[in-house]
């Protein structure tokens, strides 16, 4: 049996998205930017599917700009902000974002900007408190995920933005929405950030492609230059395939988003109850029902290696991730560091991340294999 | 004119009558660099190997040769007519490109003449030509202390000159001197320790033992590659792999903790000696370096000897880890050896492991552990392959760089 955990990473195309994919490779190969009839009709249905994603995300004002995932995404917004605000600016990040906002971050403070870190409070939440400390009038950007991508845990956005915009209403707010679209109900007007950032194939979608919403587009200085499309943010032919795609995967999976939610929440408890009836010494880290993606399920096997887990459980067939590695020379999650979890918890930390598809032979399966491959370790580690 | 390499073997002339057979095996491993190249044609003659590089890029041809075993001295050279104003005329070529090439200011020439017919001595030829350079050129004078070019001219039946000796690898040419199994792990040390064994001659078979899943698939393949890198000096290796994960579970449940290296230390050992004598090998080989780690202190590396009866070749054993890192950027094994992915889990690193066993202690522990069936149990899990670098790939690569 092949059983696939790890949706956080990247998820299965799905097959109509596929179909709307090949129809565009075949019908919509002109170039949108072109003067001819073949391109004016393929821009202008890529403009449709722009507005269909908008809708979808509830984005009122402002742009959506079509990149090629996540990450560009994320340097998009920081680097490009940071193109036209520099040399005496202050930058703030949390210390739970993915790499793709912690690097750029990085870049900022090495070229001399005063960067700034909110630190993760155990629960797995930004600490509002010391962020409100931390934002001032030369405050030029946060940055913030909507959902970590190694707890699943929600962060507390509706309080952060409110003390930004009560600091320093100039400051320019970046939400990293990658793992929120799709897995919880979005929408980017009513959080009232500057800029969201989403990733197709994080929803059924292709790889290769993601957008960005930016409130003030003149504010954002391009990083690719070129031919000047995307409104000159983002030169570069468009993927149009990919943005077809993209608005595919995205209509089929906000439809009927609730029962999913509500169905793959279902699916958790019942991998949680099981965990603790048949493994002693689990814990599972996780927020209250309202602020946890149901789809991430992280636990910490006490006893265990991930690392080893992961190898074991993959030889069952079974494909999760970790955060956590069993060499002494690789670091074990920042994330769960961040939050103050043990060592020794952070070591047999295993990400499961899954969707309402997953079925209860499969979950049955996946425990089964869990509990033997942990009892099997436990022995060799003398537990 | 006809431009070639000339290519001397080391020890190889020391070898009395055995040394056609040495001359063969190197003529060999000649072959199996160069003919990836299109380079087919090349003779022995007079104890040298002579390859005609014809129109031929000759840098590539130099990079395949000095990864051959056996060679001692490597130059380019011209061959003419045995007439004395073409030998000047290729003398003089010669010390004008590296005038131009290297700004060389000093010279002198040095002359070997094996063919006694030839009517003037070394002594005169060497004189006459570099009377007729100094006549020739400007700017350089003979210095026949420390010159910093020499203008060779060896007279034989042929006219051969050249100025540059390069150095090869020395050594004896591969499959001279028998076979030996390798404990090769993925760390820096035993590719070096097999690579400088392989040096004298010796045939490699590698064995490599692994703890999957407890170590990871990109472990295995990173032995895999050094063994790869290593099969591009010594030709293609035999590589046994076995999990040795069923006697370190028996070991964890069992013995004292603190014997659990030395325990499995001797398994392997044990394991690579049973394979070596089922292949043909006279020899096991590691990367043991005095005291670098809690099984290569003097003792242990006692007690592991103590299992087995095939003579250890341990060739760093003397040698500091700067050194040894040294020799594994020369021989370009260490950037694969320091990939991040590690033969060995942290779970079966003791926490403090036994420096000093006794062997009568650790001969105990063992006999709680069926040894006889875990070894045959062990053995029939082993896996086999032949790796080997694709030479014409490697040298194209090298080319390039």
């Amino acid at each position: 049996m092949e059983i696939y955990l790890d949706n956080a990473s990247t998820t299965k195309l799905d097959v109509n998205v596929m179909r709307v994919m090949n129809q565009s490779y075949q019908e919509n190969y002109a170039n949108p930017s072109s003067m001819h009839h073949a391109g004016y009709s393929v821009n202008q249905k890529m403009e449709l599917s722009r507005k269909t994603i908008k809708d979808l995300l509830h984005v009122s004002s402002g742009e959506l700009i079509f990149t090629s995932g996540g990450s560009e995404g994320n340097n998009l917004a920081i680097m490009g902000t940071h193109g036209w605000k520099f040399g005496r600016y202050q930058w703030i990040c949390s210390a739970i974002e993915h790499p793709s906002v912690m690097m750029p971050y990085s870049f900022l403070k090495k070229s001399g900007e005063q960067v700034f870190q909110i630190p993760c409070q155990k629960n797995g939440m930004i600490d509002v408190a010391a962020l409100e400390s931390m934002v001032t009038s030369e405050t030029a950007m946060v940055s913030l995920m909507h959902v970590n991508n190694e707890t699943g845990i929600k962060q507390p956005l509706e309080a952060a933005i409110k003390v930004i915009r009560d600091s320093n209403p100039n400051t320019l707010i970046h939400i990293d929405g990658i793992q929120a679209v799709g897995k919880i109900r979005v929408n980017v007007s009513a959080l009232q950030a500057d800029f969201y950032s989403i990733s197709g194939h994080k929803f059924n979608g292709p790889r290769g492609i993601g957008a960005l919403f930016i409130r003030y587009p003149r504010k954002v200085m391009s990083m690719i230059m070129g031919g000047g499309q995307e409104n000159g943010i983002r030169a570069g032919t468009e993927n149009i395939a990919g943005i077809a795609g993209m608005e595919a995967a995205l209509e089929l999976k906000i439809n009927g988003l609730n029962e999913k939610i509500k169905k793959t929440r279902s699916l958790r408890y019942q991998m949680i109850e099981t965990l603790n009836s048949v493994l002693d010494d689990v814990h599972i880290i996780e927020a209250t029902e309202d602020n946890q993606a149901p789809g991430i399920l992280q636990v910490c096997i006490e006893g265990t290696k991930s690392e080893v887990m992961l190898r074991m459980l993959s030889d069952d067939g079974i494909h999760l991730s970790a955060g956590s590695a069993c060499s002494s020379h690789k670091a074990g999650s920042h994330v769960l560091k961040a939050m103050k979890v043990p060592d020794h918890l952070i070591e047999g930390a295993l990400r499961v991340s899954f969707d309402e598809s997953l079925t209860l032979e499969e979950l049955d399966y996946f425990l089964g294999c869990l509990a033997k491959n942990t009892k099997k370790m436990r022995k060799m580690m003398k537990r | 004119m006809e431009k070639l390499i000339i290519i001397r073997s080391g020890e190889t002339v020391l070898k009395g009558k055995n040394r056609r057979l040495f001359e063969e095996k190197l003529m060999k491993s000649v072959r199996r660099v160069l003919k990836p190249l299109g380079c087919h044609s090349f003779y022995l003659q007079h104890n040298r190997i002579y390859v005609p590089i014809e129109q031929r890029d000759e840098s590539p041809l130099l990079k395949a040769l000095m990864k051959v075993f056996g060679i001692d001295l490597i130059s380019i050279a011209v061959k003419i007519p045995v007439v004395m104003e073409g030998i000047k005329e290729a003398a003089l070529n010669e010390l004008l490109h590296l005038q131009l090439q290297r700004g060389v200011k000093t010279f002198k020439v040095q002359t070997k003449r094996t063919d006694k017919s030839f009517p003037n001595s070394s002594q005169e030829i060497s004189r006459e030509i570099g009377a007729y350079l100094l006549k020739h050129t400007e700017g350089l004078l003979v210095d026949v202390h420390h010159p910093e070019t020499t203008i060779h001219v060896e007279i034989k039946e042929s006219a051969y000159i050249f100025s540059d000796r390069i150095r090869g690898l020395g050594g004896l040419p591969r499959e001279t001197n028998g076979n030996a199994m390798l404990l090769l792990s993925g760390g820096i040390d035993s590719p070096v320790a097999g690579w400088m064994v392989a040096r004298r001659g010796v045939a490699l078979k590698a064995v490599h033992f692994h703890s999957y899943p407890y170590t990871s698939k990109q472990a295995m393949d990173k032995v895999k590659n050094l063994a790869r890198l290593l099969s591009h000096y010594c030709g293609p290796i035999q590589l046994f792999s076995i999990n040795l994960l069923p006697f370190q579970q028996e070991v964890a449940e069992k013995c004292p903790d603190d014997e659990g290296t030395i325990l499995v230390r001797r398994m392997m050992t044990r394991l690579a000696e049973l394979l070596a004598t089922s292949h043909e090998c006279d020899a096991l080989i590691t990367g043991e370096s005095l005291g670098q780690v809690a099984s290569q202190t003097i003792q242990s590396i006692r007690v592991t000897n103590e299992a087995v009866s095939l003579p250890v070749f341990r060739p760093l054993i003397a040698m500091d880890k700067s050194e040894i890192i040294q020799f594994a950027r020369k021989i370009d094994t260490y950037e694969t050896s320091i990939l991040p992915f590690e033969d060995c889990c942290t779970v079966f690193l003791p926490k403090r492991p036994v420096t000093k066993p006794r062997l009568d202690k650790i001969v105990n522990s063992e006999k709680l552990i069926e040894m006889e069936a875990m070894t045959t149990d062990l053995l029939n899990s082993v896996e086999v392959e032949w790796v080997k670098e694709p030479l014409h790939q490697v040298v194209c690569e090298d080319a390039l760089s």
